[in-house]
């Protein structure tokens, strides 16, 4: 009974069904939290789309919109979001199996897609204008069908640009977190092979007379080090190679960097985003350029 | 109180690897249908150019929804991963679905009557199915009276 009782606190049973307890949707915070954004977009954008189709049934001479649009473009905008979509689903997978190279390499495909969208969409949108359409006004005498295509297309263009962002952020945190630990894992050493880290006492071999100094600073990726060298002025600091270091007494040694988000659930989270961003396009494409 | 006898057990959903469809394969597999679902809505609207082939309005919209909703499925249930988080959370998200379809149905009746108490739309203010190289004629009416 405790343990069935533990299970359901902590929320870790594994069954489909909710069994009770405080976790029903066994879901991170994170990821909950994202899941209920997403919930609430989706009733913007169903929202939106319900007014154009409001809009578009009160009116009998709804302008050909796919002749005005031009189907080659839409299908190639569309191509080229599900494709981005699909690379964000690698790097999530890539995540998940802390495959970090690769999470960086896809997440950069994912903006690549994701910019080359907007441009088709900037593209678009400056045709049309050229055109005469307005907000209010267009040429083809429905101001609904000029109105709805600037909301509906400029909201769901204004999450596509704000995933990129958001993208570029988890990107540059993967990135950062990865290089933390390939530092914890691979940390400068001297010849003894001792560890060189923040704190270690060190004698300076290219200044044979100095006494010992105190490392500031550590620069895995340039092999520098920066040492605090006594007997000059105060707080004189000076940048040496990690081979004209020489270790007398190692720093306690640093803590695994672990971040309190984990990079897999970063991940997760912007990919859920982006998925949705996608879903999102999947109706808009249906409804305001097919139909 | 102790998690060790069954302190595995993860969220399905944040379970790596674990009956994915094969990761990146799955992830493939669903990428292609995306892609040739979304070509064969361009045939279906294409239909008369491309085959000569001229289907009846409601055979068009409904099979464009039906793939459309086809798509939406795909990617939330591999992309999004719905497929392997708890059934809760699917159901929560279904009914935003639901009480859209009932909006639009319900508001529906008064987007006709707007249609049939305004015969001034029918004629349209500007070049009726214009073409957009043609001098623009700016719609000054806006929608008289509302």
């Amino acid at each position: 009974m405790a343990e069935a009782v533990s299970s359901v606190e902590a929320g870790t049973e594994t069954s489909r069904e909710w069994r009770g307890g405080v976790s029903p949707f066994g879901l991170s915070w994170g990821k909950l939290m994202m899941w209920i954004f997403l919930l609430s977009d989706a009733f913007t954008f169903g929202g939106l789309l319900t007014a154009y189709a409001i809009a578009r049934s009160s009116v009998a001479n709804w302008p050909p919109q796919l002749e005005i649009f031009g189907i080659g473009l839409v299908t190639t905008m569309t191509f080229i979001l599900i494709c981005s979509s699909a690379t964000m689903a690698v790097a999530v997978q890539a995540a998940k199996a802390s495959d970090h190279r690769r999470v960086e390499r896809f997440l950069i495909y994912t903006i690549v897609g994701g910019i080359i969208f907007l441009g088709f969409q900037a593209y678009e949108w400056s045709h049309f204008i050229h055109e005469g359409a307005t907000l209010s006004t267009n040429p083809w005498g429905v101001p609904a069908f000029s109105a709805s295509f600037f909301v509906v297309t400029g909201f769901h263009g204004s999450h596509v640009t704000s995933g990129v962002i958001y993208l570029g952020y988890v990107l540059l945190r993967v990135r950062q977190e990865r290089m933390a630990m390939e530092a914890w894992r691979n940390p400068l050493r001297d010849r003894n092979g001792r560890r060189i880290d923040v704190g270690a006492r060190v004698k300076l071999l290219s200044k044979p007379q100095a006494p010992e100094s105190t490392v500031e600073t550590v620069n895995v990726r340039n092999d520098q080090v920066v040492a605090l060298v006594p007997g000059k002025a105060t707080n004189d600091a000076e940048t040496f190679p990690a081979s004209a270091i020489k270790v007398v007494e190692e720093a306690p040694e640093p803590p695994m960097p672990v971040d309190h988000f984990t990079r897999s659930e970063r991940v997760e989270n912007v990919g859920l985003y982006w998925h949705f961003v996608d879903l999102v396009w999947v109706f808009v494409f249906t409804l305001m350029y097919l139909i | 109180m102790t998690t060790q006898t069954h302190g595995h057990g993860r969220p399905p959903g944040t379970d790596a690897g674990h009956a994915h469809g094969g990761g990146y394969a799955g992830y493939a597999t669903t990428w292609f249908y995306l892609l040739a679902i979304t070509l064969v809505e361009v045939a279906i609207v294409e239909a008369k150019a491309w085959f000569g082939l001229d289907l009846p309005a409601f055979m068009r919209i409904g099979s464009l929804i039906a793939l459309t909703v086809l798509k939406a499925g795909l990617i939330m249930a591999y992309f999004m991963h719905l497929k392997f988080e708890r059934r809760s959370l699917v159901l929560i998200l279904l009914v935003p679905i639901v009480l859209l379809v009932l909006l639009y149905v319900m508001i529906l009746p008064d987007a006709h009557t707007f249609r049939a108490v305004n015969p001034g739309m029918k004629e349209g203010a500007g070049p009726s199915h214009g073409t957009p190289t043609h001098a623009p004629a700016p719609a000054a009416t806006p929608r008289s009276g509302h």
